[in-house]
């Protein structure tokens, strides 16, 4: 699973897709930028690595050809921006030498790849939301915010927008399926 | 047993407000109702997805209002059958189109791809487009196999195939087929729902299986015959669909591998062959073998062995497990489904033992065993319908017997696992094992001690001895298998293509049992040195850049670190032995090179350094062992490298220095060995490289001449080997270049200088044009012939004979387009080949002025065109961000020719738009001439 939907990387590989750049960006910079900071990096030295690896990637993609098995775009992501935040402390470090701080960002490398991995799912799942946000209706969403994610009790949801309890559930269901159907497309269409 | 869940209770089942019977009831329901599990499975994975959601964030929610890409091109409608907007010349869903016909809704989403119903446009037939994942990501040659196939299938007419009959591009470039569309149900599904008989079932089955032999005859093989891939239409005849598509989707067993070990798409249908990934072993029989499946599952409502769980287990149980005898599921507890017990209307078991060996002999593990056709298949179900005797007979004893002794050549999946697991657990329990009789040991002696019987103390301490001995022979057998094991099966399939799930499972279960053996080894050194090493091999396949390896760099380096570790506490617990010393000194420079290939110079830097100092105590306790100073050489040439990278020149000149003496020493111990005079002769070159980089011109020269000396001997020696010729040509070009140097320094320009100038190049040259003879795919080849053509353009070009020197441009000029245009992303070619255009350029302008009345405007417009090439080769290095200073100064240089080019060629001197429209001019103009 959690292989990138290769449309969307052949897309910006074969043609000058704004559309498809738009989008990758939307999901992978921020992907980025966040990491970066949850690492120990200021939010300019964060968007100044994410806007290196979106630049090593614009080189990446041309080279990139999709393999199930081995198209490991994201591992291949994470190495990058990995390198790059290592070599930033690096120069930091002949700056600071042993301060407090920078131990501590020591300490923060222990699990690099969960935390790698829970922001790359975190950001899909805000993209398919945002994706399946489009494609219904405004109270509809809304519903399924108040419902589902904000956990409110079904009487006060039913109550708030006027509906009945099963039509809430069914707006459950039928966003949960679009959402993981979203997911499934996003992370290379694996059933 | 219970009817099939509702979602309702579903999700009651997981909200933890159901009672303990419920549960219990439920529980039994989804181990006996596949498809309820499936559902349930389904459930778990949306609801872990809706937990990760509620981990968002009011922000991230807040933040969704920014306006989304995928908005402006319209989403598919919640409705399958509406219309969707539709273009003029196709229509479009998502961004793509298929031309000709006009999408009108989706039937179907699966792992292979997403299945529209659409109208042709002229015909207004009804079809189905499946629209490929991974259509576009298929190479070339697969995708010619992939036409191939179709085309194949698309020849099948039969009452029971849905062909494809057109396969191509979608407008976004994805493969799609279009087909029939077949309105009805999944086999099974409509089993169930008509409630068929036994015979009726039979019936249906045997008109699949004619469909299946009348493809297999026409040499296409289907690989995924599943229930859902055989619809019923409202007729109630069976349609197979797919046929010709799967090889390209369905690869082998690690398609399948995803998520978390747990099984998913059809698995569950594929024969031991394909399951136990031996793609090679596919033929007709493994669609008998789905076709058995099939039946076993449509008679009783079950698979024929357990296929949930960990992926695994299932392979085993594919390859492995017999299946249960349908007639069981109907008797024993576990019992046959309700719905099929529905299905027949009855409790009593309708499968007697004939129908029963026919399944059976379908499902057969060997293949040489199954029917060996369709055909054979469809006779024997329809000699039973007639009551006549079946073909297939019983498993016969002796065959049983045979079949236990061959089920030991598993097939490597499964291998893997199985040994990994009973491996891993036998080293830990004879670990203990020994740990035991240690302490056996020392009770033992003690309370022989108390007692005072010498002699049979004496006795039983010889008795514990050779406990102990017989135990750690037992414990060193064991632990060589699973280290040899484990890292033996990585070196088997290392280089199977799709075999990275299989290496990252073994670099898990690797790492586990080395971090177990850790736990255990603290008090035995050989044990620890072992470790250490396995770990750093273990990096090598998550990071080694030398080596096919997983990408993992960080799990790389953590392994490296952990064996470092290890062994340098050994070292420091052992001063006076030399072999871990060696090892880690080995590891050192290993880590080192793999530091220095990721950009870490300073850290490689520190673990060379390690290592000489490891090296010199080693070389010191030894004197004048050859394999000491070899290795010493070798850490005094790395430093030097590093620093020569890093630009400290001193220093790497004296590493150099330093192992040119180790060198000198070493080839003095082994006069006759060929590999310490290359050793000195590549020294040679590297120290005379640093040399007339620190500007010392004589002493770099008696360097490179010293190298050519040695090599020149060397060729002589070994006439036929290529890496000599190499150096030998390299020796070569340095003299001619550092001569060419001198020369153009030199006030009195020497002809005898200029003549040995020559003659070095046009002997690199004569090396180097044989190699690229002898191997024309070489880009290094390729790439050193280019760079000596250029060198000698130059020689050419300042002795003022440009059309030698054009020649020898245009020739390197060749090579450098067309390894820029093989490999675009290699920063080297496209910078050699900007130097090609701009020496071109140059090149064109001397000609211009040297022959101001012959074709003088081309030579112009020559220059010109080839200095702007170059430009912009470089200029959009720039705009990558991959250009160096000396790519920025190439620009300038380029700016400044580029005007001394305009004002030879008579034209509006400000205009950047006119270049565009000049060439027209001077074409015209040469036309009339």
């Amino acid at each position: 699973m959690e292989t990138t939907r290769p449309s969307l990387l052949l897309r910006l590989k074969s043609s000058n897709d704004q559309a498809a750049w738009y989008e990758f960006d939307s999901i992978y910079r921020p992907l980025l930028c966040r990491f970066a900071k949850a690492k120990g990096l200021r939010a300019e030295e964060a968007e100044e690595i994410a806007q290196e690896c979106m630049t090593a990637l614009t080189r990446y993609i041309e080279s990139f050809e999709y393999d199930p098995q081995k198209g490991k775009f994201k591992a291949w992501l994470r190495t990058m921006v990995n390198n790059r935040i290592i070599n930033l402390r690096r120069g930091r470090r002949e700056v600071q030498a042993e301060t407090r701080d920078f131990r501590e960002l020591h300490q923060l490398d222990e699990a690099p790849d969960e935390l790698f991995d829970k922001l790359w799912r975190q950001q899909h799942l805000k993209h398919c939301l945002r994706l399946v946000k489009s494609e219904v209706e405004k109270s509809t969403f809304k519903v399924f915010v108040a419902y589902v994610l904000e956990e409110r009790p079904i009487e006060e949801v039913c109550r708030e927008y006027d509906m009945t309890s099963n039509q809430v559930h069914a707006i459950k269901s039928r966003m949960t399926k679009r959402l993981s159907r979203r997911m499934v497309e996003l992370s290379g269409g694996e059933d | 047993m219970s009817d099939c869940l509702a979602d309702s209770r579903l999700e009651r089942y997981h909200s933890g407000k159901m009672s303990e019977e419920e549960i219990a009831c439920v529980d039994a329901h989804l181990k006996a109702c596949p498809s309820c599990a499936q559902r349930d499975a389904a459930y778990r994975c949306e609801k872990s997805m809706l937990d990760e959601l509620r981990g968002l964030s009011p922000e991230d929610i807040a933040e969704l209002d920014t306006p989304s890409p995928d908005r402006a091109r319209g989403a598919l409608p919640e409705k399958n059958d509406r219309p969707i907007e539709s273009e003029e010349e196709g229509a479009s869903v998502n961004g793509f189109a298929v031309e000709g016909y006009e999408i009108v809704g989706e039937l179907h989403r699966g792992g292979q791809g997403i299945v529209y119903r659409a109208r042709q446009q002229h015909t207004r037939r009804d079809v189905a487009i499946k629209i490929l994942i991974g259509g576009t990501y298929a190479s070339s040659a697969a995708k010619r196999r992939f036409e191939r196939e179709v085309e194949l299938a698309a020849k099948l007419g039969h009452p029971n195939i849905i062909a494809v009959f057109h396969s191509g591009l979608t407008t976004d470039g994805r493969q799609y087929c279009v087909m029939d569309y077949v309105e009805g149900a999944p086999l099974d599904h409509y089993i169930r729902e008509q409630k068929t008989s036994l015979e009726d079932i039979l019936r249906q089955f045997a008109k699949v299986c004619d469909a299946v032999m009348y493809a297999h005859q026409r040499g296409i093989i289907h690989r995924d015959l599943k229930p859902s891939n055989i619809l019923v239409d409202n007729a109630g005849e069976p349609k197979i669909l797919d046929f010709g598509l799967a090889k390209q989707l369905v690869g082998p067993a690690e398609a399948t591998l995803s998520m978390t070990g747990q099984v998913f798409g059809t698995l569950p249908y594929m024969s031991p062959e394909q399951a136990g990934g031996q793609p090679d072993e596919i033929d007709t029989r493994t669609d008998i073998y789905a076709l058995g499946v099939i039946l076993y599952q449509l008679l009783t409502g079950h698979y024929p062995y357990p296929v949930e769980g960990q992926l695994v287990d299932v392979i085993r149980h594919i390859v492995e497990t017999p299946p249960t005898p349908p007639s069981r599921r109907w008797t024993s507890g576990s019992g046959v489904s309700k719905r099929a017990a529905q299905q027949f209307g009855s409790a009593e078991c309708p499968i007697d033992d004939e129908v029963q060996t026919i399944v059976l002999k379908a499902l057969a593990k060997e293949k040489e065993r199954r029917y060996q056709s369709a055909a054979e298949l469809a006779r024997d179900l329809r000699h039973y319908l007639a009551g006549e005797p079946i073909e297939a007979k019983r498993s016969s004893g002796w065959y049983v017997l045979k079949k236990t002794v061959r089920k030991h050549k598993l097939p490597f999946t499964m291998a893997l696992a199985l040994f990994l697991l009973a491996v891993t657990s036998t080293v830990i329990v004879s670990l203990m094992y020994r740990k035991q009789t240690n302490l056996y040991v020392d009770v033992k002696y003690q309370r022989d001690r108390a007692v005072e019987a010498r002699l049979e103390a004496d006795e039983e301490r010889n008795k514990a001895r050779t406990a102990e001995a017989r135990a750690s022979h037992r414990f060193e057998q064991v632990r060589e298998l699973a280290g040899s094991l484990i890292f033996d099966f990585h070196d088997q399939i290392k280089d199977l293509k799709g075999a990275t799930p299989a290496r990252e499972f073994l670099v898990k279960k690797m790492l586990e049992y080395l971090n177990s053996l850790a736990g255990e080894a603290a008090d035995d050194p050989s044990l620890q040195k072992e470790l250490a090493q396995a770990y750093i091999r273990v990096g090598d396949v998550q990071g080694n850049p030398f080596d096919a390896n997983l990408g993992d760099t960080d799990g790389a380096m953590k392994s490296y670190r952990k064996g470092l570790k290890i062994l340098e506490s050994l070292v420091e617990m052992e001063q006076d032995t030399n072999n871990y010393m060696r090892t880690l000194a080995i590891s050192y420079d290993k880590v080192g090179r793999i530091q220095l290939v990721m950009g870490q110079s300073t850290e490689a830097l520190m673990n060379f350094k390690k290592c000489l100092k490891l090296n010199k105590k080693i070389a010191e306790s030894i004197p004048d062992d050859p394999r000491a100073l070899r290795g010493l050489a070798i850490s005094h040439d790395r430093i030097g490298r590093v620093h020569s990278a890093m630009g400290n020149m001193t220093e790497a000149l004296a590493s150099f220095k330093s192992s040119q003496e180790t060198l000198e020493a070493y080839a003095r111990l082994k006069p006759k060995s060929a590999d310490a005079q290359r050793g000195l002769a590549l020294n040679y070159v590297m120290l005379g490289d640093i040399q007339k980089g620190l500007g010392k011109t004589e002493e770099a020269l008696a360097s490179f001449r010293a190298a050519l000396m040695i090599n020149r001997k060397l060729v002589k020696e070994f006439p036929n080997h290529a890496v000599i010729q190499r150096d030998l040509a390299v020796s070569y070009e340095r003299l001619g270049d550092l001569l060419g140097m001198m020369f153009d320094r030199n006030e009195d320009h020497d002809d005898t200088m200029s003549r040995e100038i020559l003659s070095y190049y046009e002997s690199c040259l004569r090396i180097r044009e044989s190699f690229v003879k002898a191997d024309a795919a070489n880009a290094d080849a390729r790439r050193g012939l280019s760079v000596i053509y250029n060198k000698l353009g130059d020689f050419q070009a300042e002795r003022e004979r440009p059309e030698e020197a054009k020649g020898y441009y245009e020739k390197s000029f060749e090579i450098a387009e067309a390894l820029a245009h093989g490999d675009p992303d290699n920063v080297n070619y496209r910078r050699d080949l900007g130097l090609t255009h701009w020496r071109l350029g140059c090149i064109h302008m001397s000609l211009a002025q040297e022959k101001p009345s012959d074709g003088q405007k081309t030579h112009w417009e020559e220059a010109r065109s080839r200095l702007e090439e170059s430009r912009n080769i470089f200029l959009a290095m720039k705009s990558e961000d991959i250009a160096d200073s000396s790519d920025l100064d190439m620009l300038e240089r380029i700016a400044k020719k580029l005007v001394e080019c305009d004002a030879g060629v008579p034209m509006h001197a400000d205009s950047e738009m006119n270049r565009d429209t000049e060439p027209k001019v001077i074409v015209d103009n040469d036309a009339e001439e």
